[in-house]
């Protein structure tokens, strides 16, 4: 007697609503994602071991270890245009959150260079959140 | 002779198999580039120039030189400063009282002062930034 083999099923795995949610997967990574504003230049933040988380404000002001100045991540030439690029950046902001300036400078940077851009961010109307690090264990148990 | 009727595709489908492949390669690649940005920091005021003047006399102030701190006129160490900063109790005040004036002198460097200023920060104090006429 002769038994005769059934032939192979053609299997398919359905991959359509996979999809779906990769691009909703996708969708997610481009909402919750803001590129980054920083300078391109250098700095080493100060470190202090008593600091608030914060959130992340609408503009940022930067001071990089060559004491250059960027607003935005755009380099400006001196306090001066920070007041007037801050003004123009908080401009109609209601918020607290909104005024907000993100200040990061190089811990080596005399008060020459870093006292005058805290003055003009404070005259251009802003609140100023200086952001540092905490220092790590490792740092910790440097004397 | 007539030519082979061509079979009717009855079940027609977009091949989306390699669609998948591409969403889950740009997947990897947000997965990849996204940092989770955490914002440490302290917030600083600089109080406005009527305010300064108003309150300057009986405000603490802190002066921060090169190696060498003052608290109200006082040369003081640096931890002695950050117990004299606990004390003031700035947590359990409101208003103008709880601003401790920092004013930097000389050469100071970024590092002490931000030092300072997360201290005052911690302790529940508002720091007010004392610039130099000439700075302004």
């Amino acid at each position: 007697m002769k038994y005769q083999r059934p032939a192979p099923a053609h299997i398919e795995i359905p991959v359509a609503s996979l999809g779906d949610i990769a691009f909703l997967l996708i969708t997610f990574f481009m909402f919750c994602s803001t590129f980054s504003r920083s300078s391109g230049g250098h700095l080493v933040p100060p470190r202090a071991q008593h600091l608030t988380t914060m959130q992340e404000g609408k503009v940022s002001v930067d001071i990089d270890e060559d004491g250059k100045i960027y607003v935005q991540g755009q380099i400006v030439p001196d306090a001066n245009a920070v007041e007037t690029s801050v003004t123009m950046l908080i401009e109609g902001e209601t918020t607290d959150q909104g005024k907000t300036v993100m200040f990061k400078c190089d811990k080596h940077i005399t008060k020459q260079v870093f006292e005058p851009v805290l003055g003009a961010i404070a005259k251009a109307g802003a609140t100023i959140a200086a952001l540092g690090e905490r220092p790590t264990d490792k740092q910790e148990a440097q004397p | 002779m007539k030519p082979p009727r061509r079979a009717l595709n009855r079940n027609p489908e977009i091949p989306v198999a390699s669609l998948v492949d591409l969403a889950f390669l740009l997947n990897v690649f947000f997965i990849m580039v996204t940092s989770i940005a955490e914002f440490n920091g302290v917030i600083a005021d600089v109080p406005a120039a009527e305010r300064s003047q108003a309150v300057a006399e009986q405000t603490p102030t802190i002066a921060i030189q090169e190696n060498k701190f003052t608290f109200n006129d006082k040369e003081i160490s640096l931890v002695d400063l950050k117990q004299r900063i606990t004390e003031l109790d700035l947590a359990h005040k409101s208003g103008e009282g709880k601003v401790v004036l920092l004013e930097a002198q000389g050469k100071i460097q970024y590092q002490a002062y931000f030092e300072i200023m997360a201290d005052v920060s911690a302790a529940g104090g508002v720091i007010g930034i004392v610039q130099e006429e000439g700075n302004q």
